[in-house]
């Protein structure tokens, strides 16, 4: 019986020592820039730029020829620039509330992989206050949107995160809406008016 | 010496050749096929785009496509349902009719297509057409289009009941089945893979149909998005300079 459960730790150890050489699955990862890697939530004021830099984890040889990708925004943030790495060649473009990204390794450059492969920088600008959600969304409804040279895709390995905005620093709550706001002190002004005028005379 | 009655003269006669080019380019009615030309393996697919430039309120259309049934044959043939639709008679499967005649025995695919008023004007997408090319057949496959119908039929008809079937020209497409090696990313049929195609894969690159980024030249997979595995092709035949060609 001993030796039995024996055998089987050392099958099970064995199991693990190799499988520690093999390259994890990739992961796609949104990381804000001046944070730690893996914070999705942070503070910060309104009106300043913030960048968000989306890079892949353990990309398997022969490499990365051809990504898309998409992001959902909203209105509290407005994209100033967006920055592909090297030696991707991208465009992007806002449709209607995403952020469309397409990027190419040129023909004539070899494709990247490895533990970790930068994908782009966008710049973000703060509009206004609020909760903001950065979500990364699939290009293309079929699984094509991470391709790499021998034509396998990474689309079904990639888990999107999320990262969320938060800016309470400066947290305006308006505990009256503003329409009622102003009936309030239109109300408060002409109960003065009437005050000043009944002791008037 | 120059006179200034010289000089109106011939101002006035370059003013008129560059209006009529001006009025000419867009006043003229084409059809042309999309890719005018690709090449392709044995077995490969091509997904073909029948396009209308310089339309004029237009009511109707009626066009052929003849193609070699020996080496190409119809997976599906649409006609642009967003154009030729009767709106007022839908969910009515009539709304579309009549229905597109495919004869992949004789190699014709026939389709016509109406609307109500108001007419449609400028580069108008008439339809597309799927071909797989054949398994064992190469060569060159010569596709054509023409009028669906001989006079005295009307096929492109105008709001104001003109009909501009005489004027039409017509442009067919070349399609290049090789047995192996064929240069998908060969787009303009010169034998090489150059920046040129690089770019017009470029500009498609990401864009699925019907977006106005989209080609079909640059979908090799003919499944109506431009995605990284139709790169992966481009990519492989990127530099290359020994094209086949067909004869």
């Amino acid at each position: 019986m001993k030796k039995v459960i024996f055998n089987i730790l050392i099958v099970l150890i064995t199991i693990c020592f190799l499988g520690s050489f093999a390259l994890g699955s990739t992961v796609l990862h949104m990381d804000i820039s001046g944070y730690p890697s893996g914070t999705n939530v942070i503070q910060i004021q309104k009106s300043t730029l913030f960048t968000i830099d989306f890079w892949l984890s353990d990309v398997p040889s022969p490499g990365l020829i051809a990504w898309v990708q998409d992001l959902v925004l909203d209105p509290l943030v407005e994209v100033k620039e967006v920055h592909f790495k090297n030696p991707f060649s991208g465009s992007s473009e806002i449709i209607k509330n995403e952020l469309e990204m397409t990027a190419l390794t040129p023909p004539n450059v070899s494709p990247v992989y490895g533990t970790t492969v930068p994908l782009v920088n966008i710049t973000f600008h703060c509009l206004d206050y609020g909760t903001t959600i950065l979500k990364p969304t699939w290009h293309f409804p079929i699984a094509q949107n991470y391709v790499l040279e021998n034509y396998d895709v990474l689309d079904l390995d990639l888990g999107f995160p999320e990262i969320n905005l938060i800016q309470p620093s400066q947290i305006v709550v308006n505990q009256v809406p503003i329409p009622g706001t102003l009936v309030l002190i239109g109300s408060g002004l002409m109960g003065l008016i009437g005050m000043r005028r009944k002791f008037r005379f | 010496m120059i006179t200034k009655k010289g000089i109106v003269l011939v101002v006035s006669i370059l003013t008129s050749i560059i209006l009529s080019m001006a009025f000419q380019d867009v006043w003229a009615e084409g059809v042309n096929l999309n890719p005018s030309y690709a090449q392709r393996n044995v077995g490969g697919k091509v997904r073909m785009h029948i396009q209308m430039t310089g339309a004029t309120e237009l009511l109707s259309m009626g066009i052929k496509v003849t193609f070699p049934p020996e080496l190409l044959q119809v997976i599906s043939a649409s006609k642009n349902k967003s154009v030729w639709r009767f709106a007022e008679l839908e969910p009515d499967p009539l709304a579309y009719s009549p229905e597109i005649e495919i004869d992949n025995t004789n190699g014709v695919v026939k389709m016509i297509g109406g609307r109500l008023a108001p007419g449609v004007s400028g580069n108008i997408l008439l339809g597309w057409i799927i071909f797989q090319c054949s398994s064992t057949n190469t060569g060159s496959a010569s596709v054509s289009v023409s009028l669906a119908n001989p006079s005295p039929y009307n096929n492109f008809v105008k709001q104001d009941g003109t009909v501009s079937d005489g004027s039409i020209t017509f442009a067919g497409a070349n399609i290049c089945i090789v047995s192996a090696n064929a240069c998908e990313g060969d787009f303009d049929g010169n034998g090489y893979v150059t920046g040129i195609d690089y770019g017009r894969f470029r500009n498609a690159y990401g864009s699925s149909f019907p977006s106005d980024k989209y080609d079909p030249a640059a979908d090799f997979d003919a499944n109506g998005y431009i995605t990284g595995i139709d790169y992966g092709v481009f990519r492989a035949d990127y530099g290359r300079t020994n094209c086949p060609k067909c004869f």
